[in-house]
């Protein structure tokens, strides 16, 4: 076990809607180790964007509450953090990638002013010109050619992928000792994503960092993570090593997850799967399991309460009744297994990192 | 970027000849003649102020003769006014209303840019409610209310300011004021939306994200986005606001340019009415070429091209 560098302890968001109180975390516990990657995984609305904008602080408050819970960042809560304190954590400590690199970079402002505007920020030493000097050392480490001519341009000059290394280097610049990508893939073509996750890959080598890795695409999960949490509406239902989660799933959902991954060397008259219905609304939330509506395997007990965390081993935790040494015994459905190691099977052969040992 | 600029100098003459065409139709539609009064000229001396001023000759030698003379930028004596040309009228009083209207621009832009920016900063909150409700209520107050009301309290009451009259720079303040007003309401709340807007913008918050304060992201990142609907609102206000405002000045007091836009009308005094219109178009049509250059160095997605694809 490495040193603890983030704690997020019984995290509770709501937003003031007009509709109502809308509970988009409720009550979600993690930790994140130095130089390791945490996974969160979950479909849209599980409350995983708002989970990381949460820990840096960059959820509007109002319509957020912080209703519960803290953030330990080196054993600081943020949430208590006041705004100036929270000025010189981001970026500086904490740093983000955005989803989308079309939108999230500054449309008027030329490239390098982006990057050198960390460094001059956090770093009250530096000088215009060493700041143009690292900035364009950033530019070169994330695989950016000319990066002397690319310092001048403006984004529109920039392809997606090459905005999102501008988009890297902007949150590398700083030297964060978190780095919380909110699905930095999603918006590029797949050739390009695997170079991001390379490049991702090599800067945590190198550099020690830590990293949250927001994504809905599992595929991308089995290359990156440590440690990963499944959420659901709100909450995380299964949480445990990568090895863990891809060969002994417990949870409905995850196995509802990893069944959709899209197979294309599987028999071709076998459809994609899907998880039925949509997930629930979260102004009222259901009474017992919040899955259970969709969940093939639900218990009567579902609908009822709601399930605790059921430990697996040391590191694999899943909330769901299932565990329970009184629940009927459910296997992991032969379709999901089989699609599973269809897909680790793939993932060996291009060389994938998982089965490294979940230490 | 100079072919771009001499493309728009031709379609700026092309603008020009129609706006003198039009106008001189107009004028020819309407009825009365600038020689109609109470009191009617007998018919020979009406002949002979019309031949003096070529109006006996058939349409189209009149409207030759001023397509000539507003090519040569000379419009002619007044036909009301004698002894002074067109000319002489908008130099001498154009230097006044400028001087109103640039200060008066001076205090709208800055002001309305400032206002909501503070606005969109402080969005549905205490700050941003006493802005906009300022601004609703800068546009709705007619210019000649709040004119009357600075009179009288600021000047009257108060004995700030005079009440009227042009004679240096404390004289022009309440007159700046009363113009200034509308267009600062429609500038603020023009800046808070636009800003409102930039601010959801995913740049904004990975501007946030640097660990930049509200006040930095403002500055560096959202208010150059911003004001790039603002710049466009300017072309229009710029040439309106320095050609001076007919009201204001009248209350004021202040010998500007503005009257003369209704007076030649009602005078039917066709060269000075040909003289302000052109004035009038040749500083709106340079104002919003200008501003389509500022585009370009405020955004630089925007290339200006002399080119046929542009």
């Amino acid at each position: 076990m490495g040193e603890t560098i983030l704690e997020v302890n019984n995290l509770k968001i709501n937003f003031k809607t007009y509709a109502g109180l809308v509970q988009a975390v409720r009550g979600v516990n993690f930790s994140l180790e130095k130089g390791k990657t945490l996974a969160i995984v979950g479909e849209s609305g599980s409350g995983k964007s708002v989970t990381s904008n949460a820990i840096m602080k960059l959820i509007p408050q109002p319509p957020a509450i912080y209703a519960e819970g803290e953030i330990l960042f080196n054993g600081k809560n943020l949430v208590t953090a006041t705004e100036k304190e929270m000025t010189k954590i981001r970026g500086n400590d904490i740093a983000m990638i955005f989803q989308d690199p079309m939108t999230a970079l500054n449309p008027t402002m030329r490239v390098g002013k982006q990057i050198m505007e960390v460094i001059l920020k956090h770093n009250k030493k530096a000088s215009k010109a060493e700041a143009k000097k690292r900035a364009i050392e950033l530019l070169t480490e994330v695989g950016i050619p000319f990066p002397e001519q690319r310092f001048k341009q403006h984004p529109h000059e920039f392809s997606g992928g090459m905005r999102q290394r501008v988009v890297i280097a902007i949150a590398l610049a700083a030297e964060p000792k978190i780095l919380i990508a909110d699905e930095p893939t999603t918006a590029l073509d797949v050739t390009i994503q695997a170079q991001i996750l390379e490049l991702m890959k090599q800067i945590q080598r190198t550099s020690e960092t830590s990293i949250i890795f927001i994504t809905h695409d599992l595929g991308v999960v089995a290359n990156v993570a440590d440690t990963v949490a499944v959420m659901y509406a709100g909450q995380i239902v299964e949480y445990g090593t990568a090895n863990e989660i891809f060969y002994n799933p417990k949870h409905p959902y995850t196995w509802g997850l990893l069944g959709s991954m899209p197979d294309l060397d599987n028999e071709a008259d076998e459809l994609l799967r899907t998880i039925p219905g949509s997930p629930p609304d979260l102004i009222h939330p259901p009474k017992g399991d919040a899955f259970a509506a969709r969940n093939e395997f639900a218990l009567a007990i579902d609908y009822e309460q709601e399930p605790p965390m059921f430990q697996v081993s040391e590191t694999h935790f899943a909330k769901t009744w299932l565990l329970h040494p009184d629940a009927p015994h459910v296997p992991i459905p032969e379709a999901v297994r089989k699609r599973i190691e269809g897909y680790l099977e793939k993932n060996d052969e291009v060389g994938s990192e998982l089965g490294k040992g979940g230490d | 970027m100079l072919k771009y600029i001499l493309k728009r100098f031709v379609y700026i003459f092309i603008a020009l000849f129609l706006i003198i065409t039009i106008t001189f139709f107009l004028m020819r539609l309407a009825p009365g003649s600038p020689f109609a009064s109470e009191k009617s000229f007998p018919p020979e001396i009406e002949a002979q102020l019309n031949a003096e001023y070529g109006l006996d000759n058939p349409w189209y030698i009149q409207y030759k003769d001023y397509l000539i003379s507003t090519a040569q930028l000379d419009f002619g004596e007044s036909m009301k006014y004698k002894g002074r040309s067109t000319n002489d009228m908008i130099a001498e009083s154009f230097p006044i209303s400028l001087t109103l209207g640039v200060e008066a621009m001076i205090l709208a832009v800055g002001l309305g840019v400032l206002f909501g920016s503070v606005a969109a900063l402080y969005h549905n909150r205490g700050v941003d409610y006493v802005v906009t409700t300022i601004a609703v209520l800068g546009i709705s107050v007619p210019s000649f209310i709040l004119a009357g009301l600075l009179q009288y309290f600021l000047g009257l009451k108060l004995q700030l300011f005079p009440i009227s009259g042009w004679n240096g720079f404390i004289y022009s303040i309440l007159p700046a004021t009363a113009i200034a007003v509308t267009h600062m309401g429609f500038i603020a709340k023009l800046v808070r939306s636009s800003m409102l807007e930039q601010n959801n913008s995913e740049y904004v918050k990975m501007a946030r994200s640097k660990g930049l304060s509200k006040w930095g992201v403002l500055f560096k990142h959202s208010l150059r986005n911003a004001l790039l609907p603002v710049v466009t609102y300017l072309a229009p206000l710029f040439a309106g606001v320095i050609t001076g405002s007919f009201i204001v000045e009248q209350i004021f007091a202040i010998p500007g340019l503005g009257k003369y836009f209704v007076t030649s009308i009602t005078n039917r005094d066709y060269t000075v009415i040909m003289g302000t219109t052109v004035f009038y178009s040749i500083i709106l049509l340079l104002a919003v070429l200008i501003v389509d250059i500022l585009y370009g160095f405020i955004d630089p997605r925007i290339k200006l091209r002399g080119g046929k694809k542009a």
